[in-house]
């Protein structure tokens, strides 16, 4: 396919791809979709549970069963919508067997089911405060402050490439509207620009792994 | 823009950006095939994938969240319970890859049975295996055993007869002779024994027989001196 055929059909859905390709036995698909959701999921639970050790716990038995369940993923949603039901149905489900600090399940309960459609938005923005532990706080804080020094050093056709699309959230297309330029050079530049930056980062990641961050 | 000069230039980033393009779901079906092609190493690719990540959720200014397992360990703690739940060898690679179902059973899990929660413990499954094994085993215990060998089961009025037969004494108790004020009366060898025991049961009613299943006001005891 050419990459800058405008006239091309629209790229399939990238986690329904991963999904079929977990299917297929690849395992490595449902790793990128663990790797990709994680935190997310992470930050979904830890609005439920305090206990950070537990977060982790109900975090990974999301990803168990979400992967036993794989086959019954058929596209009809967006994968985290489906991923975000395993995941409070699984906390849920800890918590009335733990039955640890029930009532401030109930009210993290409430929170998420009052509006099912938009949750999984709204825990995007939603932080653990519970779960923050100085140590913590500061490598997030040297992660966030690595990226944001990154953009600054990029070349500007980079800088903007990458805005458009992780900021704003344009498609390839668009973006390629807008700096009149081809699809593929739109491609090239946000990973080139990624690249950089995920340069400054890749040692704290490094670094950090068997800690918590 | 001359998009062949492009294309001919861009050779190499189009190769090695397919992960970038496939976080932006802007990857084409086609080229998916070189996600995983052999030039990463998966520890390569994990990295190189959640770096991407990472830079996207700051830059929408979602910060990381803190407290949070790096993913390598994270992805280490799924493998390693993969593994142990399909029986084989460790190995991040050889865990079964979950099974098809039938379409009558791909339901949404909105619509679909919500997994049990003891669906991850393997030995749950097993006591309930179990459990229904010996079900079964004393369900044919009652219907075989209660026949004997070589002859038909008897129907159930059949077995209600033989159930009560038994019930019946099958050795008349013995009894005494016991010499009262009324004369020679015959007991229960096991009542007069009683009796013997308890003597103040054994007193004269006012129907002047032995009445010990009444509670009267007579009292058999040694007279006083």
């Amino acid at each position: 396919m050419n990459p800058d055929d405008h006239t091309a059909p629209p790229p399939p859905d990238s986690d329904a791809m991963l999904v079929q390709r977990t299917l297929a036995g690849e395992l490595r698909a449902f790793d990128l979709l663990v790797i990709k959701y994680q935190r997310r999921v992470e930050r979904l639970i830890g609005r439920m549970v305090r206990d950070v050790d537990l977060v982790q716990d109900i975090a990974q038995e999301t990803f168990i069963r979400a992967y036993r369940a794989l086959a019954q993923f058929r596209g009809d949603a967006q994968f985290y919508t489906w991923l975000y039901r395993i995941a409070v149905n699984t906390a849920k489900k800890q918590l009335m067997e733990l039955k640890r600090d029930p009532l401030v399940f109930q009210s993290q309960l409430k929170s998420a089911e009052d509006d099912e459609t938009s949750a999984p938005e709204r825990e995007l923005n939603a932080g653990v405060a519970d779960t923050e532990t100085p140590e913590a706080v500061l490598a997030s804080k040297e992660i966030a402050e690595a990226v944001n020094a990154a953009m600054e050093a990029l070349p500007e056709e980079l800088r903007m490439a990458i805005t458009l699309r992780e900021i704003d959230g344009l498609s390839y297309e668009d973006i390629a509207q807008a700096l009149e330029c081809p699809i593929g050079t739109v491609r090239s530049r946000i990973f080139r620009a990624r690249e950089a930056i995920s340069a400054r980062i890749k040692p704290m990641l490094e670094r950090q792994t068997g800690k918590r961050w | 823009m001359n998009s062949k000069h492009v294309a001919t230039a861009q050779d190499h980033s189009q190769t090695d950006s397919v992960l970038s393009a496939l976080a932006d779901g802007e990857l084409p079906a086609a080229e998916f095939d070189a996600v995983f092609g052999a030039s990463d190493a998966p520890d390569g690719l994990h990295l190189r994938w959640q770096s991407y990540q990472l830079v996207g959720e700051v830059l929408r200014g979602q910060a990381p969240a803190p407290g949070g397992r790096p993913a390598s360990a994270f992805l280490a703690g799924v493998h390693a319970r993969l593994q142990a739940e399909s029986g084989v060898a460790p190995g991040p690679m050889t865990v079964t890859p979950p099974a098809p179902v039938e379409e009558s059973l791909a339901l949404p899990p909105s619509r679909g049975r919500a997994p049990a929660a003891n669906d991850a413990v393997f030995r749950w499954q097993l006591v309930a295996g179990v459990a229904s094994l010996a079900a079964v085993m004393a369900v044919s215990w009652s219907v075989l055993g209660s026949g004997a060998p070589g002859t038909a089961v008897p129907d159930q009025g059949a077995q209600l007869a033989l159930v009560a037969a038994p019930a019946a004494p099958a050795v008349a108790p013995a009894t005494v002779v016991v010499q009262t004020g009324q004369g020679a009366v015959i007991r229960d060898a096991r009542l007069q024994e009683l009796l013997a025991e308890h003597r103040q049961y054994g007193g004269m009613s006012a129907l002047q027989m032995p009445a010990g299943f009444l509670r009267n006001a007579t009292y058999d005891a040694a007279p006083q001196r």
